[in-house]
């Protein structure tokens, strides 16, 4: 089985977008491109808006990936887990096509006796413990998470503790929406450690903007951008090559 | 933390019977004994008895369990947790999913601090070194056991014993730690990472004779060791294990059985913390004092150590003069024998 590397969008937001595309379609984009979003809904409390609920449930749908709502207080235990299902899921998936592919249509993980599942499972969490993870974070920075942006940073570092305690490599990107001059702003390139993430949190603009579309398209660009910076130091390797006579 | 136990309604369950489509056992559910992130756990009626059934949707959390469990019953001496009896699934028809399951022993006991409140201290004393016995051989089998809390510890009675529950924490070494709990993970204090040490889970047992202090334990305020060395000194009952306890915290030792010598040793030279003292002031000088009491006391265990060993050559001596002497006669008797 061939892993590669896990691609991540983790979206933490607390409401209804409201502007540029269609999340839930650019979602599903992102999920054509091998991409999965995941979702975590903060809330101040447990009541939660009908609508913003359903579109966090149905941006994970499209994205292939795991939705879930949280008060403020238990969202760093819910970062980390989010995340590290994900991944899960994500390799489980892998290795259905895999199993699908040896066995026949119609076989699952879910379909072998129990002995034969868990060695196959075993195999998934070696994975889910060895391989390299890219992750993009998307931060609602709109008006409402005034209150909540502290514990989200808190959130990412704890959830970079647990990660950087994998055998595999990480690396991650943050991305606040609206950001200072467009949709969605980069704040944090793709790095290995959350190092002084706090001072790299601007302050959070207090319009009624929520463009998560946008940012989500914004995270798909940053996927591509890295891809295309391996491909470019491959292709540059190669003319060393030709240009040396080989 | 609810994330997929979203799916098991754990009411509607009791009273049914259910049967495994693998192993063919019926089980019938009679109540619900737990509830967490991967799953719920139900008593159930066997024939052979009461088993603890634990079912989930998510087919990985249970055959992840199930692997750590068999591993585990490969490690001698260890009684760790319940044992595993069966590993199942069912189709719910209802809902037409499938329910994945596995059983374990029914352990009957009580929760470690509902046990430890109506009783003296020296109960969680045996307990914590009971516990730090039974780390040392999970570490030597290459495990950490990860998500170490109270709610992880039962109290079975006569004799008292405590007993490690829910082996869905239990990590090799060298992995990540995927299930902790915020006040007795050193993560979340920013004292060390995630990785599956050895002193992670001796930092898990500090946290849990602090919460045995601080029943509503504190939070995050500042810098972590600082609070943590405060909140020690605070409590009349804990500053006399201040050094075991930082030692912990700041994985200072290699295994559990040097943190457990360390703890039998101050044990052992008596700490009359109870004592009326007059102020906080005198109580420190007198924790100082006991420092130095287990010190020199640590050394007389030594020199005791070294007139045991002299006595032992003597001993020695004496014996192979002995055997000498018994082989010589019978030499010379089966001499005499051949002459005569």
């Amino acid at each position: 089985m061939k892993t590669g590397t896990l691609k991540q969008i983790l979206l933490i937001t607390d409401g209804c977008s409201n502007q540029g595309e269609n999340p839930v379609a650019m979602a599903a984009l992102a999920n054509e491109e091998g991409i999965t979003v995941n979702v975590i809904g903060v809330l101040q409390n447990e009541d939660l808006d009908s609508s913003a609920k359903r579109e966090i449930e149905e941006i994970a749908r499209a994205g292939n990936g795991i939705s879930q709502i949280v008060i403020t207080k238990q969202l760093a235990q819910t970062v980390q887990m989010v995340t590290r299902k994900a991944m899960t899921q994500t390799l489980h998936g892998m290795m259905n096509k895999e199993l699908r592919h040896i066995l026949g249509p119609g076989n699952s993980i879910e379909s072998l006796p129990p002995d034969k599942r868990m060695e196959v499972v075993e195999v998934v969490d070696d994975y889910s413990e060895k391989v390299d993870l890219e992750m993009v974070i998307l931060v609602d920075a709109s008006g409402s998470m005034q209150d909540k942006i502290q514990t989200v940073k808190e959130s990412l570092i704890d959830l970079s503790i647990s990660l950087n305690s994998r055998i595999g490599n990480n690396s991650y990107a943050v991305v606040v929406f609206p950001g200072t001059r467009n949709d969605a702003e980069k704040i944090l390139d793709w790095t290995a450690k959350f190092n002084n993430l706090s001072s790299i949190f601007p302050k959070l603009s207090l319009g009624g903007m929520t463009p998560t579309g946008p940012a989500i398209k914004e995270a798909v660009k940053l996927f591509k951008e890295k891809r295309n910076e391996l491909r470019s130091y491959i292709s540059d390797e190669d003319s060393f090559y030709r240009d040396s006579g080989y | 933390m609810r994330i997929h136990s979203t799916g098991i309604q754990a009411t509607n369950w009791i009273g049914s019977t259910i049967i495994g489509k693998w192993n063919k056992k019926t089980y019938q559910i009679i109540k619900v004994l737990g509830s967490g992130a991967t799953g719920t756990v139900f008593l159930a009626k066997t024939k052979e008895g009461q088993v603890a059934l634990k079912m989930s949707e998510n087919s990985i959390s249970i055959s992840s369990e199930v692997t750590v469990f068999k591993k585990l019953s490969k490690v001698q001496g260890l009684k760790l947790g319940p044992y595993l009896l069966d590993i199942d699934d069912f189709l719910d028809k209802k809902t037409n999913t499938t329910i994945y399951f596995y059983t374990m022993e029914y352990i009957i006991g009580l929760p470690f601090l509902d046990y430890l409140q109506k009783r003296e201290k020296e109960w969680m004393h045996l307990f914590i070194s009971q516990l730090l016995s039974q780390l040392d051989l999970l570490h030597k089998a290459g495990y950490v056991f990860g998500d170490l809390k109270p709610d992880n510890l039962l109290i079975c009675d006569s004799p008292p014993k405590v007993r490690l529950l829910d082996v869905g924490g239990i990590t090799q070494f060298g992995r990540s730690i995927k299930e902790f709990t915020e006040f007795f993970d050193r993560g979340y204090w920013e004292l060390g990472n995630r990785k599956a040490e050895i002193s992670y889970d001796l930092f898990s047992v500090a946290m849990i004779i602090i919460n045995c202090h601080y029943p509503n334990k504190f939070g995050k305020k500042g810098y972590s060791l600082n609070l943590l060395k405060q909140k020690i000194k605070e409590d009349r009952n804990l500053i006399g294990f201040e050094n075991v306890l930082i030692n912990a915290l700041t994985g200072k030792y290699q295994s559990a059985s040097d943190m457990k010598v360390e703890w039998l040793n101050i044990l052992n030279n008596g700490i009359k913390t109870d004592q009326k003292t007059v102020g906080k002031q005198k109580n420190n000088n007198q924790s100082f004092d006991k420092i130095n009491v287990t010190r020199s006391s640590s050394l007389n265990i030594k020199s005791n150590i070294k007139v045991k060993k002299k006595k032992n050559k003597v001993f020695r001596t004496l014996e192979t003069i002995l055997l000498v002497v018994s082989i010589v006669l019978g030499y010379i008797l089966y001499l005499l024998n051949q002459v005569l």
